[in-house]
């Protein structure tokens, strides 16, 4: 399964974390910082499996954000390379041409849409086209709610 | 016109804009504090109804690092909400602003039912979804049931979060597996392959956690089949499709849930669905090479027919030829699980796999370095140690370590011969020798020891490359031990080898090479095998005493203890009301007991050789060591044991070690016996006025054979009472079998007396040990040795055993 999806930036700010395992504040922080010196900056001429205590780190930098997959010894490294491509295509998408920024300021947006592919520590949906349809169709109840409360307010 | 601060407080953008401004650290704290302080304060008002954007504003600053516990009540009060906006941001901070471990964790259990049981299903999902990422174990517990009902709801989009849901809380709750057992046959049949997708992973989490539930799902490995077929035969479906391939997350899942579900046969149609997805997966793109790469592990995990098996070998073959590293990296681990059981087809690739180990990652490098180990055997070693070595040269530090410690264990294991292994160790230590692990001196060491022919040549190559390399610590070590023993040599002879002429050095030479050894910033352990090494040269080359002298008085002021302590003794030695003694205390080191190699280096207590010379390791006692007479048992064909000497030096008589159970495997302690014995044991003793220093403790093994070890740990609990002894007995299972009714008992000679305190059990499992405690009593201590007669009955599988055994390498004033 996966234990942890990080988005880290160059600088070492994270865009998005989100923890499948059980983890405490305390036990996260210092996760994350041993693993950022290992994810950032390196050689893009590596592979992109790296041995983390018990687990396998799977990280890829896209443009200016290095994604990290955690994910078991025995797992399949390869699909979890799949998996993270997906996760990127859909953000794309969405966002038309995803950058850095779009993430920061709509990292909510981003999150709702992990959880429709991605949860439980497992991939739940492997149509994209689902996935989109489905996050256009919350965003648009959400929309309806909120006509709703400005009429009421009105 | 702008609203005040209260009703319209900041939204989330400004306040990201807000810290993204922020020049300092200084000032982005201020900026979060001020932003904290207004949401705590606005989360009192009741009727707050903003309340989903100050969650959302918590969310980015938990993201930042800062504390938001305080926000934790207020997801819960959204969740409540019947707005869907609310709602959905309260999962969100649910999901993120709590783990596990909080408390508040659990009321959220009865907004979750409630939502669950809710008609809108975008509703559901959020409550499911929740469910799946945080859930503790009352939590899932008390939702199961409501889950369960969920994973046969009427929409794909439910059942599919209520079957992952499952997963976790199966894994939360194993107990509650047989309910979610029965729902999955169906899920695995869902018309939504999505749903299947869940429900393999729901199984794959069940057969982790209990793997003998696999039986109960063989019956079903025809349906995993017909699901793969299916899948492989869809004429494309755009939506699934990802590089070439349909649906490559499913395929990677049935494929795993085969190897699991395979049973003790696989069936011919799933070797044919392998054989198949092997053959026809496209391996152009990332996706495809998944599946295949799925397919190899699944192979090799199953008990396979040949065919596949080679089948999965040759896509691992083109893995690792790909210029990829991702693919060369994946191909190398399962290569690594292959070689443990197919070596011969691994081998094919040994070039392929040499040539990993110049690979830039360092990650690839460790593997191949691993599998070129596992490769090793006597005919290719020669040829594979010799460019490992030449890799040694390039490679940096922290793999140094790696390759130096499997090159040692490499050379240990296969070394065709003595010289060979001598000269390989010999430029391992001179090009890394401070990596070099400690046992791998202490076993070199034992090679020139026991074969005299090489001791020569040894210690000339040592002397020759210990004057190029003082800083190499191994070298300089091993260096020093062998100038030591062997300096005679130096001067003596000069060597003729393939290589040119090892020329015969001076004493002084040979002095000013130890002395570069003995430098202020040298290690402190090398100056100690200096110092030793020079008072055996006092003996062996004394000519040159007195240089030896004056070096060995420079260390008497020293400030390491140890060294002091060695220094002022030495010099004591080197007076000449010790002439006499001095000759035979220092001599040569007797071949003493090596430890076997192992993979995994342990510290062994049989390296004493390069300590003290003081120290005998061997008994050399002159008294009868089993008086037959006073014997209560019959004698047997005694067993002989036989090791070359050195003539040059005199070497004292060993007592034949009386193996009274001549079928018993020996451990590896090596008896210098020239005499066989034939009844009453008495050979003079050469060094009767040797004081001996006893050793107090002493651990060895008593008995071993290939199903029980008996190890005696042996202790003098009163100081002042020399004459007990407190053995701790423990006697461990070697075999897969368990032994039960395990019975020792024990005979000694008169001037022995001795008590049992039994065991806690009889009977051990595999691997398993019993440990009972006895006491001796010496009334000879000193004089006569302790000497055991030990039979060992147990029962293996209802087959009675019974073992006799004598127990005699105690030291002789023990």
């Amino acid at each position: 399964m996966i234990h942890f999806i990080l988005l880290i930036s160059r600088h070492g700010k994270i865009r998005l974390g989100k923890w499948f395992s059980t983890y405490s504040q305390k036990e996260r922080e210092s996760i994350l910082k041993e693993v950022k010196p290992l994810v950032i900056g390196r050689n893009s001429k590596l592979c992109n499996f790296l041995e983390f205590k018990e687990f396998t780190l799977v990280a890829k930098r896209y443009a200016s954000l290095y994604f990290v997959f955690c994910i078991d010894r025995e797992d399949n490294e390869l699909i979890a390379l799949d998996i993270m491509h997906f996760f990127v295509e859909v953000l794309d998408k969405y966002f038309k041409n995803v950058c850095e920024l779009d993430i920061i300021f709509n990292f909510h947006k981003a999150y709702y849409i992990l959880d429709e592919m991605i949860a439980g520590g497992y991939m739940i949906e492997t149509s994209k086209k689902q996935v989109n349809k489905t996050i256009e169709n919350q965003d648009q109840i959400m929309e309806e709610a909120r006509e709703e409360t400005t009429a009421r307010k009105k | 016109m702008q609203a005040p601060k209260k009703e319209q407080p900041t939204r989330l953008r400004d306040l990201i804009k807000a810290v993204r401004a922020c020049k300092t650290a200084a000032e982005e704290r201020a900026v979060v504090a001020q932003e904290s302080a207004e949401i705590r304060e606005s989360f009192r008002d009741e009727t707050y109804r903003f309340r989903h954007r100050s969650v959302a504003k918590l969310l980015f600053i938990q993201m930042m690092g800062y504390p938001t516990n305080f926000g934790q009540v207020e997801c819960l009060k959204l969740i409540a909400s019947s707005n869907y906006t609310e709602k959905r941001v309260g999962y969100l901070g649910l999901t993120q602003l709590l783990n596990e471990k909080d408390d508040v964790l659990m009321m959220v259990t009865n907004s979750m039912q409630i939502d669950m049981n809710s008609s809108n299903t975008q509703i559901i999902g959020m409550a499911l979804t929740a469910l799946a990422n945080i859930a503790t174990a009352e939590m899932c517990r008390d939702l199961s049931k409501d889950v369960c009902k969920l994973m046969s709801h009427n929409n794909s989009y439910i059942r599919k979060r209520a079957t992952i849901a499952g997963a976790r809380i199966v894994r939360k709750c194993p107990d509650l597996i047989e309910d979610f057992q029965g729902e999955v046959p169906k899920v695995l049949e869902d018309r939504s392959h999505v749903v299947v997708m869940n429900g393999v992973n729901l199984l794959l989490e069940i057969i982790k956690i209990q793997p003998n539930i696999k039986q109960a799902f063989v019956q079903y490995s025809g349906l995993v089949v017909r699901a793969m077929r299916n899948l492989i035969h869809t004429v494309h479906s755009p939506e699934h499709t990802i590089g070439g391939v349909t649906d490559p997350f499913l395929q990677v899942s049935l494929i795993k849930l085969m190897s699991k579900i395979a049973g003790a046969e696989p069936s011919e149609e799933m070797t044919d669905c392998l054989a198949q997805v092997a053959t026809n997966t496209e391996p152009a793109k990332n996706a495809g090479n998944a599946v295949l790469y799925e397919c190899v592990r699944t192979i090799m995990d199953i008990s396979s027919t040949s065919g596949l098996r080679v089948l999965a070998t040759n896509i691992m073959g083109r893995f690792l030829l790909n210029r990829d590293n991702n693919l060369r990296y994946v191909a190398l681990n399962s290569l690594l699980k292959l070689v443990k059981v197919d070596l011969l087809a691994v081998q094919r690739h040994k070039t392929t796999i040499i040539d990993c180990l110049k690979d830039a990652d360092i990650a690839i490098r460790k593997k191949a370095l691993e599998l070129t180990y596992c490769l090793i055997n006597e005919s290719n070693v020669k040829q594979i140690v010799k460019e490992m070595i030449d890799f040694l040269i390039a490679a940096e530090p922290e793999f140094k370590e790696a390759l130096v410690t499997k090159l040692c264990l490499a050379i240990e294991l296969h070394s065709p011969t003595k010289q060979w292994h001598f000269d390989s160790v010999l430029r391992v230590l001179t090009l890394a020798g401070s990596y070099v692990p400690e046992e791998v001196v202490a076993s070199t060491a034992h090679i020139i020891s026991s074969t005299p022919e090489l001791q020569s040549y040894a210690v000339h190559k040592l002397f020759n490359a210990l004057v190029d390399n003082t800083e190499q610590q191994g070298l300089v070590l091993l260096a020093l031990w062998s100038i030591g023993e062997f300096g005679n040599f130096l001067v003596s002879e000069t060597l003729k080898t393939s290589d040119g002429e090892l020329k015969a050095m001076t004493p002084n030479e040979i002095i000013q090479g130890v002395e570069k050894t003995m430098t202020p910033i040298a290690a402190d352990i090398c100056k100690e095998y200096a110092l030793t090494a020079l008072i055996k040269l006092s003996v062996r080359i004394p000519q040159a005493v007195q240089s030896i002298r004056r070096l060995i008085e420079q260390q008497i002021s020293a400030l390491n203890v140890e060294l002091q302590q060695r220094a002022c003794e030495y010099i004591q030695l080197l007076g000449s009301n010790w002439d006499s003694i001095r000759g035979p205390l220092l001599e040569k080191m007797p071949i003493y007991a090596k430890a076997p190699a192992v993979d995994i280096p342990t510290t062994d207590s049989s390296s004493p050789v390069l300590e003290k010379p003081k120290t005998p390791t061997q008994p050399n006692s002159a008294q009868n060591l089993l008086d037959i007479e006073t014997l209560i048992f019959d004698s047997q064909p005694i067993q002989q044991s036989q090791i070359q000497q050195s003539t040059e030096v005199p070497q004292p008589q060993f007592e034949s070690l009386l193996d009274l159970f001549s079928s018993t495997p020996q451990p590896s302690f090596p008896a210098p016996v020239l005499n066989p014995v034939t009844g009453d044991i008495s050979e003079p003793d050469k060094f009767e006025d040797f004081v001996e220093i006893t050793p107090i403790k002493h651990n060895f093994i008593a008995f071993e054979d290939e199903e029980i070890n008996v190890d005696f740990n042996c202790t003098k609990p009163e100081p002042d009472a020399l004459e007990n002894t407190q053995i701790s007995v423990i006697v461990s299972n070697k075999c897969s079998k368990d032994i039960v009714g395990f019975k020792l008992s024990a005979a000694v000679l008169k001037h022995l007396e001795f008590s049992f305190s039994s065991a806690a059990s009889t009977s051990m499992m595999p691997g398993g040990s019993i440990q009972m405690q006895m006491k001796m009593k010496n009334k000879a201590q000193g004089q006569k040795p302790i000497a055991i007669r030990m039979k060992i009955d147990y029962t293996i599988d209802s087959v009675p055993r019974s073992k006799l055994s004598t127990v005699d390498s105690f030291p002789p004033n023990y």
